[in-house]
């Protein structure tokens, strides 16, 4: 996919000003001034005809190639549009993982049948994915999968269950990672599959979260038939397709960005003439937005230039995460809150004490980045 | 960092590695520095100089930090952009951190400087009164004490009483200074954590060396975390000022780079042990100076508060869009080649 993108042309400052423009008008036009319990952790709320809405103007697939529907735009224009949409609170949670990581793997791995099965409908907003990782047994660890398939017939018969499956029972299709070589040990022996989740022996069962929605799933596999051309790339190599595509789901700005809303709120509430208390803390939060947002930035720039920044991806994860994490606390800390209020602020910031702790568990711990960081730093 | 930039770097780096080994010897600390033209970096080409920009200028300051100088070399290299407006004095310009008092109708200055770096070895100190930048003679100040900060940088004290104060058409000194000490933060930050890495890769306890322990290597990942937010925040703070107006940038600079310093420092020494508490182990060097000049030039206090008026006074509907705006000016800078 990176050579394919790597034609759009790198958009200069003008036309990011006004690509910046556009999107904020789509963004006032489609949604108005939603709730702050919709805005926050945006990327985790689904909206169907949002994401339609944003396939109609061409900001789902926006890197891809033309004839799969996309719109061949360079990888920084893609970033701003999603930076635009997450810092405005839009809610992108249906497409979402279809857009960052799912077209992007099919177009690197995938068969022409398979990309042209779904990207153009991915695009439009209408197909949605869900990605197939963790297990009962395999969280971090993840190598541990015992999800397998067997072959059988001219296909696969794939057994076994995945857990924490964000978007599976709003996903048309799974992209799993499972065990094809039983014999095999650890990252070996592991492949991957685009499973249509209409397919008899699939069970997606919701499971209820603190918060009390239910945005991830447990996925049963019955022994289910897939077609030999379920398979994404080769078999075998499962384990390095997945890690290819770490360092794109690891530092973008929905990794720094979940709690902004409510920190914008909270210098709403202050004021033009805060305490020096609360200028104090809207100062050194506004600060880390700053260098976090110029971090992930260059993550961005460097991928698009063909690099694999893995390490300043972890970091900016780790960074990012704990900060979105800091800000509901620090703001509880200072802000007088009234449990019996039903204003939007404190709903706004309940909800977000209540979701900061999975802000260092989704797409790789805490403790598993800092490891990755050690080894960079060569202690490992 | 294009070729041209890491190309100064790399030259001043062979520069300063003499200086440190010239310790405290300032005559020749000063004629290595001026040799190699340190303060001709900021001047246009035609009058004499290298024609270097901010961003040249923060990333050889940068590396300066890791190098644990006992001379003022920020302040020899960024002295040079207010020189020509003084009358051109032979010796050093340097800086006060605080400039108390007031201006007489005649021009003439009654009150305090502060916090004047290497005060002593100055012909010129220059600071911030009132919204103005101002320039006196050291020679004119009566010195009141002589102290150093806890790395043993002299921090001189100068009372005025009606003594001619040249009024300067000049950028605040004092944000520039910030992001002067917020760039050596950042050196001396890379160089305390490449020093704790090779010590937890070297120090064998327990049949091991101590960084294949957990503990140590997590350790190790925040303050690493530290560095790379440290670097990008001066990074984008010397791009905004070759870019005009870099208050925002610099405040984030200052307030990231001391909060890195905190954290850095205390893990460096955690994983050091004993031997990074003697007067003989080079870490002290670096870590001493972190310290100092986390109060210098705005504490995190000081520049929290700063930035987050500023923002108060956007509003909230205006904090993205401008944060956003101001970076976008750097986009064809920063991307320019690709």
């Amino acid at each position: 996919m990176s050579g394919e993108a790597a034609q759009a042309r790198a958009p200069d400052g003008a036309a990011i000003t006004r690509l910046r423009g556009e999107v904020r008008d789509f963004i006032r036009g489609e949604l108005g001034a939603p709730r702050l319990t919709r805005r926050v952790n945006s990327w985790a709320v689904a909206d169907r005809d949002f994401s339609r809405a944003l396939g109609r103007s061409g900001y789902i697939g926006m890197t891809w190639p033309r004839i799969y529907g996309g719109g061949a735009r360079h990888p920084l224009e893609r970033y701003v549009v999603i930076e635009e949409l997450l810092a405005a609170g839009a809610p992108v949670g249906m497409h979402w993982i279809a857009d960052r990581q799912s077209g992007p793997l099919l177009l690197r791995f995938g068969s022409e049948a398979q990309r042209l099965s779904i990207l153009s409908s991915i695009a439009r907003g209408e197909t949605y994915t869900c990605i197939g990782m963790s297990e009962p047994g395999s969280g971090s660890d993840l190598a541990s999968v015992r999800t397998r398939a067997v072959r059988e017939g001219g296909g696969w018969r794939i057994s076994g269950q995945k857990v924490w499956t964000t978007n599976a029972h709003h996903a048309q299709y799974m992209i799993a990672l499972v065990r094809t070589d039983p014999a095999s040990q650890r990252q070996e022996g592991l492949s991957q599959f685009l499973i249509d989740l209409a397919s008899p022996g699939v069970t997606v069962r919701p499971i209820v979260d603190l918060t009390g929605a239910a945005e991830f799933n447990e996925v049963f596999f019955d022994d289910v038939l897939v077609p030999a051309e379920s398979l994404v790339g080769a078999e075998g190599e499962g384990w390095r397709q997945v890690i290819s595509e770490l360092s794109l789901e690891r530092s973008g700005p929905e990794r720094y960005l979940s709690s902004l809303a409510l920190f914008l709120e909270f210098v709403r509430l202050c004021g033009a003439e805060p305490s020096q208390a609360a200028a104090q803390l809207i100062g050194e939060l506004g600060a880390d937005l700053m260098v976090l947002r110029r971090m992930s930035l260059g993550v961005a720039t460097k991928l698009a230039s063909g690099e694999d920044p893995a390490l300043d991806a972890a970091i900016v994860k780790d960074l990012g995460n704990s900060y979105e994490q800091h800000v509901p606390n620090a703001i509880q800390a200072l802000a007088d809150i009234d449990w019996s209020s039903d204003a939007d602020f404190v709903q706004g910031l309940a909800l977000l004490l209540q979701a900061a702790p999975s802000f260092s568990l989704r797409g790789g711990t805490r403790e598993v980045l800092r490891g990755i960081i050690a080894r960079g730093l060569g202690l490992r | 960092m294009s070729e041209l930039k890491s190309a100064i770097v790399d030259t001043c780096a062979r520069v300063f590695a003499e200086m440190a080994r010239a310790g405290d010897d300032w005559n020749a600390c000063y004629d290595l520095a001026a040799q190699a033209g340190l303060d001709r970096l900021l001047i246009d080409e035609e009058s004499g100089g290298i024609g270097g920009d901010w961003s040249d200028a923060i990333a050889v300051i940068e590396e300066s930090g890791r190098y644990a100088l006992h001379f003022p070399i920020a302040e020899f290299l960024v002295s040079s952009a207010y020189r020509s407006l003084i009358d051109d004095p032979a010796g050093l310009i340097t800086f006060a951190e605080q400039c108390a008092g007031r201006i007489d109708p005649l021009g003439r200055f009654s009150g305090a400087l502060s916090g004047v770096a290497w005060g002593e070895a100055a012909e010129v100190a220059i600071g911030r009164l009132d919204g103005e930048t101002i320039a006196l003679r050291i020679a004119d100040g009566e010195r009141v004490g002589r102290a150093v900060n806890p790395a043993r940088e002299p921090r001189t004290r100068l009372n005025y009483s009606e003594r001619t104060a040249v009024r300067l058409e000049a950028r605040d000194p004092i944000e520039i200074l910030a992001l002067c000490r917020a760039a050596q933060m950042a050196g001396a930050l890379a160089a305390s954590l490449e020093l704790s890495v090779t010590y937890a890769n070297t120090r064998v306890q327990f049949g091991r060396p101590i960084g294949k322990f957990q503990s140590v290597q997590q350790s190790l990942a925040v303050f690493a975390e530290e560095v790379t937010a440290t670097k990008a925040a001066v990074d984008g703070a010397a791009l905004a000022l070759d870019n005009g107006n870099a208050a925002l940038e610099i405040a984030a600079a200052k307030l990231r780079a001391n909060r890195a310093s905190r954290i850095g420092a205390a893990i460096a020494h955690q994983v050091h042990g004993a031997i990074g508490f003697t007067a003989e182990h080079p870490l002290q060097l670096l870590t001493k100076r972190l310290h100092s000049w986390r109060s210098e030039f705005g504490n995190e206090g000081f520049w929290a508060a700063h930035l987050g008026k500023a923002f108060a006074a956007l509003g909230a509907d205006q904090i993205w869009p401008t944060i956003t705006q101001r970076a976008d000016r750097n986009w064809d800078a920063e991307r320019g080649e690709q």
